[in-house]
């Protein structure tokens, strides 16, 4: 396993974080990016994608790149903690057993999972990057403009993870990564 | 036995709704329904608000399109300011509008509407979506990504964001477009430009599949209502209004913007959230009329523009012998790649004007005017924000008529047209027969996270019907 290149990425790595910033800790995977952008602001071979969800025009972006760390935030489980768990391995393939890469039909252009855009990366371009989903534990996900005190700390947390894995030389080492059904 | 059909919920389309179908005893459509089951409520709780916030709040309405409902909010907040708003801003206000409906017709036609249209509407529906249709045209996605990320950065470029950008303010813009902003739009053009030409050339040359489909789908004659410029030239924003019938003959040739309530009445229905406007003079419901790309193209006499001028005629070649109106709603698919095309050289022009580089682009004033209406072309049709304010600028009464509203009547008509050409006694209700009455409404791009606004009291009517397709009981309010 490896965090840097597969053919076709030529080491680029990709950061998306998405969510809903005016509900609460739904919107951490959109902060952290916000704070990622301006982080690698002077690391070129890293792009950074924001959105309130993913969607299909990052399908391109993700393609050509070697590694992509896809953020979000899940409710806070008993565990708690940042988590990062494989979606796919260094040839771009989903786990042959997960089931949302098996239902790509959920894609319909409006809403998309990463499992979904991951699939539609393959499709349209012919490759996947290596593919990572990083979840940030929320606490309150009803209206609210800020982070919780609990994800924003989390969030730091992922961004210091972020630093660690985009480190030229650096394998990631996912955990709990049946965890990945539970997210998005 | 009386039957009803439910789709519920229609998909691939903007919000949520639901198709009834009510078939009488020899299994004919008796009826048929389209109804919008989203509320939103804006009208209501903006009031109070103070009307310079206005093109921020009146953007969250809706992710696909909330640079139209900023534009026709600022425009609004210009008349109550009673300003011209100084040349740069208006043309940055062109060019961020023209984006926004490359990016949306873009996201229709080709993440939308494309399974129905290159992998047929009898096609499986678990492949018949984006994800299918990457399978077997990934060509044709790549296009479309390219096409609608062209749009979103020429807003992002502008507003700082791709969506909710808050940067049209009353009095004119925030921010001016730079020189490297301007040279990377322009350096986007020439592929968008071939992608859009490609992409025409093909839907021309597969019409002739769909034959069936340009018959049932919201095909009659009607009155259609656009902008348009002095000489009849497509328009977008800033221009007047032009109502033509089936013959492209102007019924109402230049309305003001301002009076448009003058023209066009607001009906409800107890089973839909969407408001029913209409043109007053013709009544309710015989004043059903159509807004959006096909009433534009409808409505202009040329584009003005050579690529698009050649695309139109032969977009024209479709209509009645005679230069009448394009009367099926499928071509609503044909006159969105149209538009694009025409956007694109429209935006190509206006990068050539030194004058849209000018630092000079808001103008300053306080409440001038107590109301103000704010109307821009929507990509999916004409769009009004009408705002009354007191003394300080606080909101007192908020209307908002929306193209997809505007579309509501020909909408429920295009349903039952769909219905009554494929649903026939006897005839064997297939997957493929739902999905082109669901066609039938995503031709029109429905956006109903914008246009579910109340008329008075929000009428709600509950039915339980029994699998005898009998109405047991009935709630009303």
């Amino acid at each position: 396993m490896t965090g840097r290149a597969t053919a076709g990425g030529a080491g680029r790595a990709v950061v998306a974080g998405y969510g809903n910033p005016l509900r609460g800790d739904d919107g951490a995977g959109y902060r952290l990016a916000l704070a990622a952008r301006e982080r690698y602001r002077d690391r070129p071979e890293v792009a950074v994608l924001v959105g309130h969800q993913p969607v299909p025009e990052w399908a391109e972006v993700l393609a050509g790149a070697a590694v992509a760390y896809l953020v979000d935030a899940t409710p806070a489980g008993a565990a708690g903690g940042v988590r990062l768990a494989r979606l796919t391995d260094g040839a771009g393939a989903p786990p042959p057993d997960d089931r949302r890469a098996a239902s790509p039909s959920l894609l319909d252009g409006h809403a998309l999972g990463p499992a979904a855009l991951l699939a539609l990366c393959r499709e349209a371009y012919g490759r996947a990057p290596e593919a990572f989903l990083l979840t940030i534990p929320a606490a309150r996900l009803d209206f609210a403009d800020r982070l919780t005190a609990p994800a924003a700390a989390a969030v730091d947390d992922a961004l210091h993870l972020l630093d660690r894995l985009l480190e030229p030389a650096r394998a990631p080492e996912p955990e709990h990564t049946a965890e990945a059904d539970a997210c998005a | 036995m009386a039957r009803r059909i439910l789709i519920d919920p229609v998909t691939r389309i903007e919000g949520h709704a639901k198709v009834s179908l009510h078939l009488d005893d020899a299994g004919e459509v008796a009826e048929a329904r389209f109804h919008v089951t989203e509320f939103r409520g804006f009208e209501a709780f903006c009031e109070g608000r103070p009307f310079w916030e206005m093109p921020g709040i009146a953007a969250r309405i809706c992710g696909i399109c909330p640079v139209s409902h900023l534009l026709a909010s600022a425009a609004a907040g210009d008349h109550i300011l009673g300003v011209a708003v100084p040349p740069a801003a208006e043309q940055l206000r062109r060019l961020m509008n023209l984006a926004q409906i490359v990016q949306s017709h873009a996201l229709s036609f080709f993440h939308l509407s494309s399974p129905d249209l290159l992998l047929g509407f009898d096609s499986p529906p678990a492949a018949r979506s984006l994800f299918g249709l990457a399978a077997t045209h990934p060509d044709v996605i790549r296009r479309g990504i390219r096409l609608r990320q062209f749009g979103q950065e020429v807003i992002a470029l502008l507003g700082g964001r791709r969506i909710h950008p808050g940067w049209a303010v009353p009095g004119g813009v925030r921010e001016p477009l730079t020189p490297p902003g301007r040279d990377r739009i322009r350096a986007g053009l020439p592929e968008q430009l071939e992608a859009i030409q490609h992409t025409l050339r093909d839907f021309r040359d597969g019409l002739g599949r769909f034959e069936g489909e340009i018959r049932a789908f919201g095909s009659f004659p009607s009155l259609f209502l656009a902008m348009a410029g002095p000489d009849g030239e497509w328009e977008h924003y800033g221009g007047r209004l032009r109502l033509v019938d089936a013959r492209r003959e102007a019924v109402e040739p230049a309305i003001d913007p301002q009076r448009y309530r003058e023209y066009f009445g607001e009906a409800s229905e107890p089973w839909s959230y969407l408001k029913f406007p209409y043109y007053l003079p013709a009544g309710y419901p015989e004043g059903s009329y159509r807004v959006g790309p096909l009433a534009r193209l409808n409505v202009c006499r040329r584009f003005g523009t050579p690529l698009a001028d050649a695309a139109l005629a032969a977009f024209r070649a479709t209509g009645a012998p005679g230069g009448g109106a394009v009367l099926s709603s499928f071509h609503y698919h044909y006159a969105r790649l149209v538009e694009v095309l025409g956007a694109l050289e429209r935006i190509e022009r206006l990068l050539d004007d030194p004058a849209l580089l000018s630092a000079r682009c808001r103008a300053h004033a306080d409440v001038n005017r107590l109301e103000g209406v704010g109307a821009s072309e929507a990509p999916r049709g004409t769009l009004f924000h009408h705002y009354r304010v007191d003394e300080q600028g606080r909101l007192t009464w908020v209307n908002l008529l929306i193209a997809t509203g505007q579309n509501n009547l020909a909408m429920n008509r295009t349903v039952a047209q769909v219905a009554r050409h494929y649903v026939r006694g006897g005839t064997e209700l297939t997957e493929g027969v739902l999905n082109r009455i669901e066609a039938g409404i995503r031709a029109y791009d429905p956006c109903l996270s914008c246009s579910t606004h109340a008329v008075g009291q929000m009428p709600l009517v509950v039915q339980l019907v029994g699998p005898d397709g009998v109405v047991r009981d009935e709630v009303g309010r």
